[in-house]
């Protein structure tokens, strides 16, 4: 039954692909939209960060550093729960209206994947000599600039830790059920889409979903790939 | 006016002192920074570019003392060379460009030094290599450019010429003499002849303290270091370096490549007429050119291709009953081998 689902998913994927189905490519852009908003919120808010703690002295550095690292693997139902708590119309930030939008679901995701974010570009600036830091300044630049120039030499790092970022927020399921409850047409994504199929017995679709999913990831990491200048794709 | 003044200036590391109270005034004559590793000439120079901050004590760049308001005004005017040279990820022209981009210099004025700069190294249309792809030599040059493309009115260089071969080494310390009446040149190495070259001034550090200054010639230092002082080219094999000096190899523990001056310690070799089994990695023999009674201390010249000096003490000297011209052996161990 399981070997004859897959290969039913496989086709059923080519056909909703191939035939552009309206409900397929409206979840599936709604998915993207949702973590790549996630993801630009995660790095506006990150990459700052992680610039002041990779390359600044302060009083309780390692501490941050310590639980950006720890949150990196927060159970996303967790988080999600949380947050629901927060966003429902009775709790404290409940007047935003943030609750059942794809705006609050970005939020939410964004939340989830900024310690991945943090954690993978301070250690793609740490993998850079600190000797680096001090060329860039002897020659002139100043501490903006030599950030800059920094980030641009690590910048296969911090592409790795934007892409995992989105990765994490396109295939995590917890918030999106939680902030979003799949309401068709509204806040039904990718992921919720797969766990409601599923539950329906429609495991054909799901799959067919799931290939999409995948799909979208390997494109997304080739292209990455590629512009990093190819030499590990 | 001094170009530097520093006053009463202490770093602390948190493992360890690496300056302590260094009172100084430094004019525009080229300075020599000698001293072992680990004395503290790297921090030194660090501090002098602006790259760290001293914990305790005043620097004065040019009659003002240097803060964090200020600190940006110092790193625009001094520019360091580090030891190994390190490039931003690109080809020549992108690394010289860099410092004048930041400056705002306009792309013409950029590319007619670009030229300039290339010419005075030597490496004229090396302009579109990569840097990963050049020779440790042609690297350093390179790095000298850039520095120089910024025209700094200070040029710091942390042994720039201690990881390359002579030819090399000789072309920067060619450049450096050149540019030293244009700019303060301030040069920290392990090598005397290049600081004899360069040098108008020398300090010599020791455990983070300048114990002796003056002229590289009249220098106590390094009068106290001219015997048995030697220079050569040190290869490192098997963990142990040899460095071939003239015609003879002295081994040494510590691990350096490149030219290096080394010193041994009258007192540190042991003398005997005929070869002994030992473990000392450096034993040679030649004949007494020599003898020189000073307190009760007897200093013997020995030349066994390289002139040793040899500390015995009076007794000795008359119980071995040594004559001038008499062929003896000479051992020392390779960590009796002080790196300069």
């Amino acid at each position: 039954m399981s070997w004859q689902a897959i290969s039913e998913g496989i086709s059923e994927a080519l056909r909703l692909i191939l035939s552009m189905d309206r409900t397929v490519m409206e979840i599936t852009f709604r998915s993207l939209y949702t973590a790549g908003f996630a993801t630009l919120l995660s790095t506006l808010i990150g990459l700052p960060l992680s610039v002041v703690i990779a390359m600044k002295e302060f009083p309780g550095r390692n501490t941050l550093k310590f639980i950006f690292n720890s949150l990196v693997g927060i159970p996303t139902v967790t988080l999600g729960l949380f947050l629901y708590t927060l966003l429902s119309r009775s709790g404290p930030l409940g007047s935003m209206e943030l609750l059942y939008t794809v705006r609050g679901m970005s939020i939410g995701q964004a939340i989830l994947i900024l310690p991945i974010t943090v954690s993978f570009i301070i250690s793609a600036i740490e993998s850079k000599d600190a000797e680096l830091r001090d060329l860039t300044r002897t020659l002139g630049a100043s501490e903006f600039e030599t950030s800059i120039a920094v980030l641009r030499e690590a910048y296969s790092g911090v592409s790795l830790a934007l892409v995992s970022s989105f990765n994490r927020a396109f295939a995590e399921l917890g918030i999106a059920t939680m902030l979003g409850a799949n309401i068709s047409g509204m806040t039904r994504v990718l992921t919720t889409a797969i766990a409601l199929e599923t539950s329906k017995g429609e495991l054909g679709l799901s799959f067919a979903l799931s290939f999409i999913l995948l799909l979208v990831v390997l494109l997304l990491n080739y292209v990455i790939r590629k512009l990093q200048g190819g030499d590990n794709a | 006016m001094s170009v530097f003044k520093l006053r009463d200036l202490t770093m602390d590391f948190s493992s360890k002192k690496a300056l302590t109270g260094i009172n100084m005034e430094l004019n525009n004559e080229p300075l020599g920074v000698i001293g072992k590793s680990g004395a503290g000439k790297t921090t030194l120079l660090k501090i002098l570019a602006g790259l760290q901050t001293q914990t305790k004590g005043v620097l004065e760049y040019n009659g003002t003392p240097v803060s964090s308001p200020t600190i940006q005004e110092l790193r625009r005017n001094v520019t360091m060379i580090f030891q190994s040279p390190l490039f931003l990820t690109g080809d020549v022209n992108t690394n010289l460009s860099y410092g004048l981009r930041l400056r705002g210099v306009s792309e013409d004025q950029i590319n007619q030094k670009l030229q300039d700069a290339l010419e005075l190294v030597s490496l004229t249309g090396y302009g579109e290599r990569d840097t990963r792809n050049l020779s440790g030599g042609e690297q350093q040059r390179i790095a000298l450019a850039r520095a120089l493309m910024l025209d700094p009115e200070v040029l710091l260089l942390d042994e720039p010429t201690s990881n390359l071969d002579p030819v090399n080494a000789s072309i920067i310390t060619d450049i450096l003499i050149q540019e030293s009446s244009k700019r303060t040149v301030i040069i920290a190495t392990h090598d005397l002849e290049q600081v004899k070259r360069i040098a108008k001034q020398v300090i010599f550090l020791e455990n983070g303290a300048i114990t002796e200054e003056g002229d590289p010639y009249e220098l106590e230092s390094i009068q106290r270091f001219t015997e048995n002082v030697y220079t050569g080219i040190s290869t490192v094999k098997e963990g142990v370096s040899q460095v071939s000096v003239g015609e003879i190899i002295i081994r040494t523990s510590a691990p350096m490549t490149g030219r290096v001056s080394l010193h041994v310690r009258p007192q540190d070799i042991i003398l005997s007429k005929d070869w002994i089994e030992t473990s000392a990695r450096n034993q040679f023999r030649g004949p007494i050119t020599g003898v020189n009674e000073r307190y009760g201390i007897v200093l013997i010249d020995i030349d066994v291709g390289e002139v040793f000096s040899v500390q015995i003490t009076r007794k000795s000297f008359n119980e071995m009953g040594l004559k001038l011209g008499e062929p003896v052996n000479i051992s020392f161990k390779a960590s009796s081998v002080i790196p300069l």
